[in-house]
């Protein structure tokens, strides 16, 4: 079986017609019509797609300026459903990238909804309306794929720079798959004495140390800048002085080489971490666990993040840091207990918290309990064992988050579960996991490299956002305190012609924002701006068409 | 034709310059304290279009490094020093309370550093006379007598003098403009003075 297509000639009428007479019964071309396609019509390009000997569809592509139009598309019926429309579509993208066209519009029947999901899912808006515009006096929809945006070939080469915390870090991924480099310049020493993260000296570090970073990602990978498609950021969350030295640095290339940026939140750079070991399966649960965060994340599809389950307090790894330090044994404390832990047997036994939320946690209850222990034992002059106490708390923490995890897991019937942050490092989160996790849900844990922060995972979800077409402006801000769940993207819902003109006229260019969240504080920005009440009442009702639409 | 490109973010504003050949041909000073992070970049586009100039035929650039706010200072030197750092080109830094104080005349430069405390730089033509430090309110004022006929520059609303406003492309631009400046960028780093 073979795909074959080429220009339409006089010999494939007879099949044409028929294929479009069964296809458009009230009122679609006729062989006149198609003899001057092919023989007359300059602006036309007619092909047939022919399966071994059978001619299976068609279409003709007309160009028209700057863009070109579908303006006729059909399939043979009995090879409907079956993925045709879709190679037709392709060969039609391809023809207009190819020859420089920045869009492709066509028309569609508003009930002919089949079609309307697959222009959709090919990247086509509806921009307008046309009232009454076929015979029977159905409306029409104009719908339009801007190319300009869409030239995203899936062969692109992103750089990568990750600055939220205390690793500056640039990566450099091709395709989506090849890691040509990953390089991560850590502060955890000179943080050490603080015991913790300072965030001014965190900013200090960055900036010394960013030049140093981008120059040795690119000597690693053996690229220069000319040979970087987009640059995937971190916006948040994070220390806003750390995350101000990278998108600064990241803007700047993008201003030098006129490349895109990729704004990505960073737990979803965590979460795609996995995708370099697995291939994701929807929908999935991905556990998130790290100095900052704890957190069950459901997806039913890529990019698509809800919350099921967090930390009401601390986060599990802080926890180890706090106990780390009664314990006095430095920072950060997650690997050395999970080391010392190996050690020691589980003695003691810890009061559990009560959490509201069926997939919440609490870590802030245990550093005291672990506290009153120590104490107590002195008083009474008891000796103890750190290897003991590191194992017992170490036991009881990780027994939280496994139960908590396989309810949500077994609750939601998901495919598979993804582990992702540093605490995903430890040695016996990873055990119980494998044992307990059961054989119809696939464990992804990430490579020990990629746990802890770095720029590959901020390109690897870079490389779907960028596959989906989300780019931002010069004029993006960090975001310190990003909700995972609010990095809705707002291409998912097509505004109609009249009210993105509405927006535009407010001084809001619909097309610049990709999250909602974003979207969202402009429009209540100009809301508190406006004088005028209609308008004001008109932007509202905007705003929560948007939001309603998106949500949805 | 070789371009400079001027940059300053480390007190109150937005300071982005174009120069060429002894001419400023864009200049920029817009006051916006804490927002600098996301419109430096835009302003600096902005500057490169309507100069005509292509990002990648900007030949040198000047920088202020401080003292200033934190942040302030760290947004404009990180731009500078990744873009000189990708086009091997010169980035000439300069102390803030130098381009306060200008090629011309005494000066002593002033920023406030809060707490009752100012940056204080003290220029004679555009060369230091002392290093810059920090001080209390009260120790510049004491200062002040051993510099009779020097000129108060910046925040001297902190000592109840009224101020002039600081035209920082030039000075920077007239500043820089025959310095080499350093094109192994890594080493420089912004200048804190406080909290060493």
């Amino acid at each position: 079986m073979e795909f074959k297509f080429r220009r339409m000639e006089e010999k494939d009428l007879d099949q044409v017609v028929e294929i479009e007479e069964i296809s458009f019964p009230n009122g679609g071309w006729n062989r006149t019509q198609f003899e001057y396609e092919i023989t007359s019509n300059t602006v036309a390009n007619p092909y047939v797609l022919y399966l071994d000997d059978e001619l299976i569809g068609y279409y003709s592509l007309w160009e028209m300026f700057e863009n070109t139009s579908i303006a006729t598309i059909a399939v043979k019926e009995k090879y409907r459903n079956k993925g045709i429309g879709g190679v037709l579509l392709s060969k039609i993208v391809e023809q207009s990238i190819e020859k420089g066209f920045t869009s492709i519009d066509l028309e569609v029947r508003k009930s002919n909804e089949p079609a309307i999901k697959l222009y959709k899912s090919y990247g086509f808006k509806v921009i307008s309306t046309r009232r009454g515009y076929y015979s029977n006096g159905e409306d029409a929809y104009i719908m339009v794929k801007d190319l300009t945006k869409d030239n995203i070939r899936e062969d692109n080469v992103i750089l990568a720079i990750e600055s939220s915390c205390d690793e500056t870090a640039v990566a450099i991924l091709k395709d989506g798959k090849e890691l040509l480099s990953n390089v991560v310049s850590t502060q955890i020493a000179f943080h050490q004495k603080y015991g913790g993260v300072m965030p001014e000296l965190a900013s200090r570090l960055h900036i010394e140390k960013i030049t140093y970073v981008i120059n040795e990602a690119l000597e690693n990978a053996k690229l220069t800048m000319d040979d970087i498609d987009a640059i995937a950021i971190t916006r948040g969350p994070g220390l806003i002085g750390a995350l101000h030295v990278g998108l600064q640095a990241a803007k700047t290339l993008s201003l030098i080489y006129d490349i895109p940026l990729i704004p990505v939140h960073h737990l979803s750079g965590h979460i795609y971490a996995n995708k370099y070991v697995s291939e994701f399966k929807f929908p999935l649960i991905a556990l998130v666990v790290s100095g900052g965060n704890t957190e069950l994340v459901y997806m039913e599809n890529e990019l698509k993040f809800e919350i099921i389950g967090r930390t009401v307090d601390d986060a599990i790894g802080e926890s180890y840091d706090k106990v780390a330090r009664l314990l006095n044994l430095g920072y950060p404390g997650g690997p050395i207990i999970d080391k010392v832990a190996k050690a020691g047997e589980a003695k003691y036994k810890f009061p559990h918290p009560k959490v509201e939320g069926k997939y919440n946690f609490s870590y802030s209850g245990v550093k005291t309990s672990v506290l009153n222990l120590i104490q107590k034992m002195e008083h009474n002059n008891e000796s103890y064992k750190i290897e003991d106490i590191a194992c017992s708390f170490q036991k009881d923490a990780i027994a939280q988050l496994v139960d908590k995890t396989m309810m949500a897991i077994k609750d939601y019937g998901v495919k598979q579960l993804l582990v992702a942050g540093g605490v995903s490092a430890n040695s016996y989160l990873r055990e119980e996991l494998k044992n307990k996790v059961p054989d119809d849900v696939e464990l992804v844990i990430p490579p020990l490299w990629c746990t802890t922060d770095n720029a590959a995972m901020i390109a690897k979800a870079g490389y779907e956002y960028f596959k989906q077409g989300v780019t931002a402006g010069l004029d993006i801000g960090v975001d310190p305190t990003w909700e995972l769940e609010d990095c809705i993207l707002v291409k998912d819902y097509e505004l109609t012609y009249i009210e993105e003109n509405e927006l535009i006229e407010y001084g809001i260019n619909y097309e610049n924002f990709f999250y909602l969240d974003n979207l969202v504080s402009m429009i209540d920005a100009r809301i508190s701006v406006t004088d005028d009440r209609n308008k004001k009442e008109r932007l509202e009702v905007l705003k929560n068409q948007i939001i309603e639409e998106n949500k949805k | 034709m070789a371009r400079t490109l001027i940059l300053d973010t480390s007190c109150k504003f937005m300071v982005v310059g174009i120069a060429s050949n002894e001419k400023i041909l864009y200049s920029t000073q817009i006051e916006c304290f804490q927002r600098q992070s996301e419109i430096a970049m835009d302003e600096v586009y902005k500057a490169l279009e309507i100069t005509k100039t292509d990002p990648k035929k900007i030949s040198k650039i000047i920088v202020t490094v401080g003292p200033g706010s934190y942040t302030g200072i760290r947004i404009a030197l990180t731009i500078a020093k990744v873009y000189a750092n990708a086009l091997h080109i010169p980035l000439v830094p300069i102390s803030t309370m130098r381009a306060m104080a200008g090629v011309k005349g005494r000066k002593i430069s002033l920023m406030d550093a809060r707490s009752k405390r100012a940056y204080i730089g003290i220029y004679d033509g555009g060369e230091k006379v002392v290093d810059d430090s920090v001080m209390t309110i009260e120790e510049i004022e004491k200062l002040l007598d051993n510099y009779k006929g020097y000129k108060l520059v910046g925040d001297t609303h902190l000592l109840n003098v009224e101020s002039e406003e600081i035209d920082f492309v030039k000075n920077l631009y007239e500043l820089g403009k025959n310095e080499t400046g350093v094109v192994d960028v890594g080493n420089i780093n912004p200048v804190y003075l406080k909290d060493k």
